[in-house]
């Protein structure tokens, strides 16, 4: 197997193959968590953290891990890092995880993690698998900010909790609400798909120019 | 000018028929509550024009005439004193996320013009459902007023607010003749129901999909008003008040979204009608033709499937 290049793991997982705008995983919690900020970006470190560090336990263990109960173990090691994450919410940032309810526990059935320690860390070392999982969070991460930013903007008027718009701001109830979750995602999605095939294509005419 | 409109939009007859249809609850509409009126018309045709051609404007295509039928509706469902910023920007969520990301004209699964109220009805609720306008008095009308009068009273503003929160009724000759306050387009009986006369005549409009909704409508609100006559307004006052007849007569009978067979276009109609009076009855909201068209809409096509479904089996049946 090719060796893989570090430059190819950032680019695979904030751009070329995004787990949410290309691959569509982890919807549930980006249609859920996104209509404040920081509750985008608490969820968005959070991933960050359980993915990077389940992949590289994943990774460690890829050689000692029988093939048939191969996902059972990592479910286990997932659900550990999570409640990691749950236990410092609850200690240290109450509120935010008062606010997020439900759905730090439910990190555990994000498809990313699972995707990426399937696919990725059961073929790759260690640290290459770490920063893979760096990688992908943070492209999950940067998708969920910017529903949460038109949604919030939209929403409540506010930026991070700040008003931004004004005295006559008049707030968009639907995009508080998680129809308003749908369509922003829906437009982002759309929006990276369009670029990105603009890309492909001059990218493509470009190599038939150097033929 | 008619250069530039050939250019740009396709010849569609039937909706053509559909804008002289609505024509008289246009007119109607400038007549109870002023100029205004046909501003909001002009913004919002113009956005859903403008929405359309973003999307025709690569492959030179041009624009449906249904874009005109729609961004009217739309407006005409507004109320007088809507601001313009809602209307422009109502228009074209409707048009993009109604039509244009399901493929454009003729391959809707909503009603563009609803999907765009629905939007605006959920987010803007206080200019939406709260700041009414008087109906618009002297010798010309609203043709010589810019807006009505405001209405202080919001609780008792439309027939239908009136209902729900005091109980009172407004006489039926004002519903008839429409000089009561409420949607633009909505309130007067009579210029609905020259419209449809037209539509049906013309048969650009089908009339089973029209009666379909008035028999649900009429046969559940009889049973619910006699049970609950404190909930429910009785089928007369319910269909005169709010934008049933509205609904019926230009919504519903959008040909695209309904479904094609006979049969189903009954049961779609009925649908319908049966869902305005649970949410007018029973729900948060005064008025439920919005949510009704939505409701319908989307079981449209299971419709057209059950239909098609039995219809075969009955010919099966016939011919062993």
């Amino acid at each position: 197997m090719a060796k893989i290049k570090t430059k190819d793991v950032w680019i695979m997982g904030i751009w070329k193959e995004n787990p949410v705008v290309i691959q569509v995983l982890g919807i549930c919690s980006a249609l859920a968590v996104t209509n404040r900020m920081d509750n985008a970006l608490i969820m968005g470190a959070g991933l960050i953290f359980v993915t990077a560090f389940s992949e590289f336990t994943v990774s460690i263990l890829r050689m000692h891990t029988p093939k048939h109960i191969r996902m059972m173990v990592q479910v286990l090691i997932i659900s550990a890092f999570v409640i990691i994450v749950d236990i410092y919410l609850k200690a240290y940032l109450p509120n935010a995880s008062k606010a997020l309810g439900p759905y730090v526990g439910l990190i555990i059935t994000n498809c990313i993690i699972m995707g990426r320690c399937e696919v990725f860390a059961q073929k790759n070392r260690p640290a290459i698998s770490f920063l893979d999982g760096i990688f992908n969070g943070i492209g999950y991460t940067l998708v969920l900010m910017v529903v949460a930013f038109a949604r919030e903007l939209l929403g409540f008027g506010t930026f991070f909790g700040i008003p931004v718009m004004g005295q006559g701001w008049m707030n968009w109830v639907i995009m508080i609400m998680p129809p308003g979750a749908f369509f922003m995602l829906a437009l982002v999605v759309w929006g990276v798909n369009t670029v990105r095939e603009k890309q492909e294509t001059s990218e493509s005419a470009g190599e038939v120019k150097a033929r | 000018m008619a250069e530039l409109y050939k250019k740009h939009f396709m010849k569609q007859k039937m909706m053509e028929r559909m804008l002289w249809a609505l024509a008289p609850a246009a007119l109607g509409s400038v007549w109870f509550f002023g100029l205004r009126a046909l501003l909001v018309m002009g913004v919002s045709v113009l956005f859903a024009c403008f929405a359309e051609w973003l999307f025709v404007r690569k492959n030179g295509g041009r624009i449906s005439e249904a874009a005109l039928v729609t961004g009217l509706i739309f407006a005409l469902s507004m109320p007088p004193k809507v601001p313009l910023w809602i209307v422009a920007l109502g228009i074209s969520f409707g048009m993009v996320f109604g039509k244009m990301a399901f493929g454009g004209f003729g391959t809707n699964l909503f009603n563009p013009a609803i999907a765009a109220r629905a939007f605006v009805y959920i987010s803007f609720s206080k200019p939406i459902n709260a700041d009414w306008t008087g109906v618009a008095t002297g010798a010309f009308g609203g043709f010589s007023k810019f807006l009505g009068p405001d209405i202080q009273a919001v609780s008792s503003a439309t027939p239908l607010l009136a209902f729900k929160n005091t109980g009172e009724v407004f006489p039926y000759m004002k519903l008839i003749l429409g000089n009561v306050s409420g949607s633009m387009g909505e309130t007067s009986a009579v210029l609905i129901l020259i419209g449809a006369a037209y539509l049906i005549k013309t048969k650009s409009a089908d009339w089973r999909l029209m009666a379909g909704m008035a028999t649900g409508f009429f046969t559940l609100s009889a049973i619910l008003s006699l049970l609950q006559p404190e909930l429910v307004a009785n089928p007369i006052y319910g269909a005169l008040s709010g934008s049933f007849l509205f609904t019926m007569v230009f919504i519903v009978t959008e040909p695209i979204s309904a479904p094609k067979t006979s049969k189903g276009k009954f049961i779609y109609g009925m649908l319908a009608g049966v869902v305005v009076v649970i949410i007018r009855g029973y729900a948060l909201f005064t008025e439920g033709t919005t949510f009704a068209i939505l409701v319908a809409n989307t079981f449209g096509p299971l419709v057209d499937e059950g239909v098609r479904h039995f219809e075969k089996r009955e010919k099966k049946v016939i011919a062993s």
